[in-house]
């Protein structure tokens, strides 16, 4: 298991995020996926640090998409999963399955 | 479709800054994409989402920036690099501390929004130019009487004169602002709006050309012409939503139906200061009072011919004077001109509130500086022995400071950031709340000029705060904090710094409080002045009556005095009562008579008088007393003989030696007999003096202006709709607005006191509150340094009580400090607020109950730190760190 596999929680938010997202996978879209999803507010800033640092473990890979053909179109960076990034998050939610393993719903050992 | 909503330029700049240039444009994009969609919830819900988002995406982006831009090494990188640790360093700092930090971030930002707001509107009303073609040839013109001063108007007949003669001026032109009435559609109530009764030269001499529709055509100048009205550009957005359609349609003014011509563009939003609703051409009857010399009542402006300058055009206006003083001594002969830049006079009766503003918000700031850099000394002392093992270990004092300037910049730039965020909407909540009018249109944007001004005193406000302790760093040797661990005394130099913050905040605090106590006294005290009726349980409506009602005057009589009775007549009413002008209402009728038969020169040089004309129901509805003689009754009609009632400041100052009751004047073309004296009343303000006023019977003069006062506890809005059926059985073109109990015109015309009040007395409770805690700070801190020495001290005998002493002295030794300046400032400052006559109250006695009053408080904030110290357990204190 490679040390880049480990990945913090909110970088596995945002793994999963991509996930979701599919083609549309951008800062926006990631932000707002975690945001209805978990509930809770997102810097959107935050999103793309964190994307950042994906790129640089090899967990993530993106393409900057030319404008769109619109007055004021934009250039974004749309990232994809690395079969890297899918380890982690496999490897992360597998952890915490494990960990969860055998614990009742209100976080007791059954007798 | 409307423009996309942008995103605030300030946060796209921070944002911009931050991010690493590679994510710039996704960062930027994401940033406009979702703040579109936040502003489906409204603009103010909007602004508060972008506030909280950057703020929280700014350390994640600036790290992530770092980082990335680091890895290259590079010089530059380098010093990123140190950057990076010094901004993680302090950091972590600051979560060690957060609610100094964050108190700190608040009241700085609060301080900087406050401020940029301030200066906000100060530039968009004082150094933009107006948004006119050449504003600078634009000029005011006044007529100057020696005996009663200034005024910014001409006489109708002057004006034509000085625009034939004058060389230096390009054109004069006139106009007359006044409230109206205005129904849009048959049926809704009628809404009350600004009128501005315009010449045919406003427009050329303004320079504006229709945006929409035409301008007025010289047909439309003449009196019984046709009924125009232009849209000025606002009321035309805000009231028809900007629809272009709406040129061509008809209007239910108070004359009756008017036709909208045409939509002025926005410049004309900025004229006359605080703007108008509606332009219509100014007519008047030949036999009108402002077609006489006599009058004085139109507002001018002029423009300057190109060359031209104030004085050329002041000297030769002073030629037309004398020459018209020459021509007409009965009305010219102490008559003169007076020409000023019009900007610079619209701007003229806001300056003082301005700059009070302004001094008030630079004060608060100041005293926040100093607070929070007494803070940061008293913290870097704590960190003084740090500083002085790093020094040891090889950090030179370049690297130190570095470390020190980055904290006090990145917990300013913090602050700043959100101050510039929050300055765009508290400027806008201060023009929608400043009492009285603007000379601006109702957009205040912060543009570059203003941006920079906030940058600038972020930086001089961490600059000054950030300093002391910079330059105190020096001193942080290593033998230097062994020393002072070992002596367990505060350094000499650290309490001389702090005391010295103390002391200007105590001085700032006292002008402020001091500033905020005598203009809450002036505000206050206009409670207890006695008006000289009884304003409660008065209602007020405007009525205004059609036009062809008002073409016979006794048909026009008829109506109001069925009006009256319809009121009078409604449940819950005990009396009603018509009048052409009210007290505390816009409107009055100055005019000069002179006693019967006398000799009394008559016009400028002979005696004034307010005249009311009034039903005799009047005197009751309003509680004027009567104080002798009789009042005005139903039979002083039309048919019968001309009577007056006058106030007791006329009787004394026109019959001095004899009773004025019987007694006969000359005016309005008749001679008036006085049967009765009034109790003196105030009309204008609370400040005025009682001048001389005269109550005439309305059927003897009778006017078309009309208001109605109602005896009645009942609420307004109850009272004009129930009277609004009655008023269709008399004529369903009669529109009634402005209604309004009496005691809240009064209330109203204190709204400038009050506003100064609220303002100045606010924030001098938050300097009052950052002078004492940082008063107390600097105390508690000084006796936890001394911890050793006063346990010493104890331990020798000397009795806690002396240690009390001792302490609270400490503190008012400091306060003394800044007593005696704050006191010299504040008298400074007082004299300024008499001399713009924005305070009405004694200086001295505020000055000594301001001073006692602080005092006491230092001393009560030093007790705490003083029994603490008094209960130092002199072995704990010898043990002590």
């Amino acid at each position: 298991m490679a040390k880049g596999d480990f990945v913090g929680d909110f970088e596995l938010l945002v793994l999963l995020a991509i996930a979701h997202a599919g083609d549309e996978a951008y800062g926006l879209a990631i932000q707002q996926q975690i945001e209805q999803r978990t509930g809770r507010i997102v810097a959107i800033g935050a999103v793309h640090a964190t994307l950042g640092r994906l790129a640089d473990k090899g967990l993530v890979r993106y393409r900057v998409s030319e404008p769109q053909p619109i007055p004021g179109g934009k250039r974004r960076k749309f990232y994809r999963l690395c079969p890297a990034g899918v380890r982690a998050i496999r490897h992360s939610t597998g952890m915490l399955a494990r960990m969860l393993n055998g614990l009742s719903p209100d976080l007791t050992e059954p007798q | 479709m409307s423009p996309a909503p942008v995103l605030p330029r300030i946060a796209a700049a921070l944002l911009w800054l931050a991010s690493p240039p590679d994510d710039r444009p996704s960062v930027l994009a994401d940033f406009e994409d979702a703040y579109a969609e936040q502003r489906h919830a409204g603009r103010g819900a909007a602004l508060c989402w972008c506030a909280i988002q950057v703020a929280l995406s700014i350390p994640p982006l600036l790290v992530r920036r770092l980082r990335v831009t680091r890895t290259p090494r590079t010089q530059g990188a380098s010093m990123a690099a140190t950057f990076l640790t010094d901004v993680r360093y302090a950091a972590r700092l600051a979560r060690r501390a957060p609610l100094v930090a964050l108190s700190t971030i608040a009241a700085i930002a609060g301080g900087i929004a406050a401020a940029t707001a301030v200066v906000s509107v100060m530039e968009s009303v004082f150094l933009r130019p107006l948004p006119f073609a050449r504003p600078d040839e634009l000029v005011q013109l006044s007529t100057i009487i020696e005996r009663f001063g200034s005024a910014a108007e001409l006489n109708y007949l002057d004006a034509d004169d000085i625009r034939s003669q004058a060389a230096t001026l390009d054109g004069v032109a006139q106009y007359d602002a006044g409230a109206g009435t205005l129904r849009v559609h048959a049926g809704e109530p009628a809404q009350s709006v600004t009128v501005l009764s315009v010449d045919r030269h406003l427009a050329s001499v303004l320079r504006v050309a229709p945006a929409l529709g035409r301008s007025f055509e010289s047909a439309e100048f003449v009196d019984g012409g046709p009924d125009v009205v232009m849209l000025t550009n606002r009321f035309w957005r805000e009231r028809f939503g900007g629809d272009p359609a709406i040129v061509g349609a008809s209007l239910e003014m108070g004359s009756g139906p008017a036709m909208i011509v045409g939509v002025l563009p926005p410049a004309a939003d900025w004229f006359p200061s605080g703007g108008s609703d509606l332009w219509t051409p100014l007519t008047f009857p030949a036999t009108s009072f402002l077609n006489q010399r006599g009058s004085i009542a139109l507002s001018a402006i002029g423009r300057l011919h190109q060359g031209a300058t104030l004085d050329s055009a002041q000297a030769e206006l002073g030629t037309i004077a004398r020459r018209l003083a020459t021509a007409y001594p009965e009305t010219n002969a102490a008559r003169r001109f007076g020409v000023s830049n019009l900007q610079r006079a619209m701007v003229g009766p806001v300056r003082p509130m301005m700059l009070l503003l302004a001094g008030a918000i630079a004060a608060l700031l100041a005293i926040a500086c100093a607070n929070i850099a007494s803070l940061l000394l008293a913290h870097a002392h704590e960190r003084a022995g740090e500083f002085a093992l790093r020094a040891a270990i090889g950090a030179s004092h370049g690297r130190l400071a570095r470390q020190l300037w980055t904290e006090t910049l990145l917990l300013f730039s913090a602050a700043g950031g959100l101050g510039a965020i929050l300055a765009g909407p508290l400027a806008r909540i201060l023009v929608a709340r400043y009492p009285g009018t603007l000379p601006l249109s109702s957009d205040v944007s912060l543009d570059v000029r203003v941006m920079t001004a906030s940058l600038l005193l972020t930086l001089a406000a961490a600059f000054t705060a950030g300093l002391p302790t910079i330059r105190r760093s020096r001193q942080w040797r290593i033998g230097a904090a062994l020393a002072r661990t070992a002596r367990g005394s505060s350094g000499r130099s650290t309490r001389r710094g702090t005391g010295l913050f103390v002391s200007a905040q105590v001085a700032l605090s006292i002008v402020l409080l001091f500033g905020g106590f005598v203009l809450l006294r002036t505000f206050t005290s206009m409670a207890s002045v006695a008006p000289g009726f009884d304003p409660d349980g008065v209602v007020t409506i405007r009525a205004t009556i059609p036009a062809r009602q008002r073409e016979d005057a006794q048909r026009m009589v008829a109506v109001q005095d069925q009006l009256r009775d319809a009121a009078a007549s409604l449940p819950g009413v005990a009396g009603a009562a018509h009048a052409m002008f009210i007290p505390f209402a816009p409107g009055s009728w100055g005019d000069g008579y002179r006693r019967a038969g006398s000799s009394d020169a008559i016009g400028p040089n002979g005696p004034f008088a307010h005249f009311f004309m009034v039903s005799p129901e009047y005197f009751r509805v309003m509680h004027v007393p009567i104080v002798r003689g009789r009042p005005l009754t139903a039979a002083d009609d039309e048919g019968g003989r001309r009577v007056v009632v006058v106030n007791q400041s006329f009787a004394l100052r026109t019959f001095p030696d004899r009773d004025a009751i019987g007694g006969r004047i000359d005016w309005n073309d008749d001679v008036w007999e006085i049967v009765g004296i009034a109790g003196n009343a105030r009309h204008e303000s609370l400040w005025d003096d009682f001048d001389p006023d005269v109550y005439v019977p309305r059927h003897q003069v009778p006017r078309g202006n009309t208001w109605l006062l109602i005896a009645s506890a009942r609420p307004a809005s109850a009272l004009v709709a129930e009277l609004q059926q009655r008023a269709r059985a008399i004529d369903p073109a009669i529109l009634l607005s402005d209604a309004e109990p009496m005691r809240q015109r009064l209330a109203d015309s204190a709204a400038p006191e009050r506003f100064r009040a609220a303002i100045t007395s606010t924030l001098a409770l938050i300097a009052l509150g950052l002078a004492l805690v940082g008063l107390n700070g600097v105390v508690a801190y000084s006796v936890v340094t001394r911890t050793k020495e006063i346990g010493i001290r104890l331990a020798l005998g000397e009795r806690p009580a002396a240690v009390r002493r001792g302490v609270v002295g400490d503190a008012l030794r400091a306060l003394a400090g800044g007593l005696i300046p704050g006191t010299i400032a504040s008298w400074i400052v007082g004299r300024w607020l008499v001399s713009a006559s924005l305070v009405r109250t004694d200086l001295r006695l505020a000055l000594a109950a301001v001073a006692c009053a602080f005092v006491v408080a230092g001393a009560a904030v030093a007790a705490g730190p003083a029994w603490r110290a008094s209960r130092v357990d002199p072995v704990d204190a010898l043990r002590h760190d």
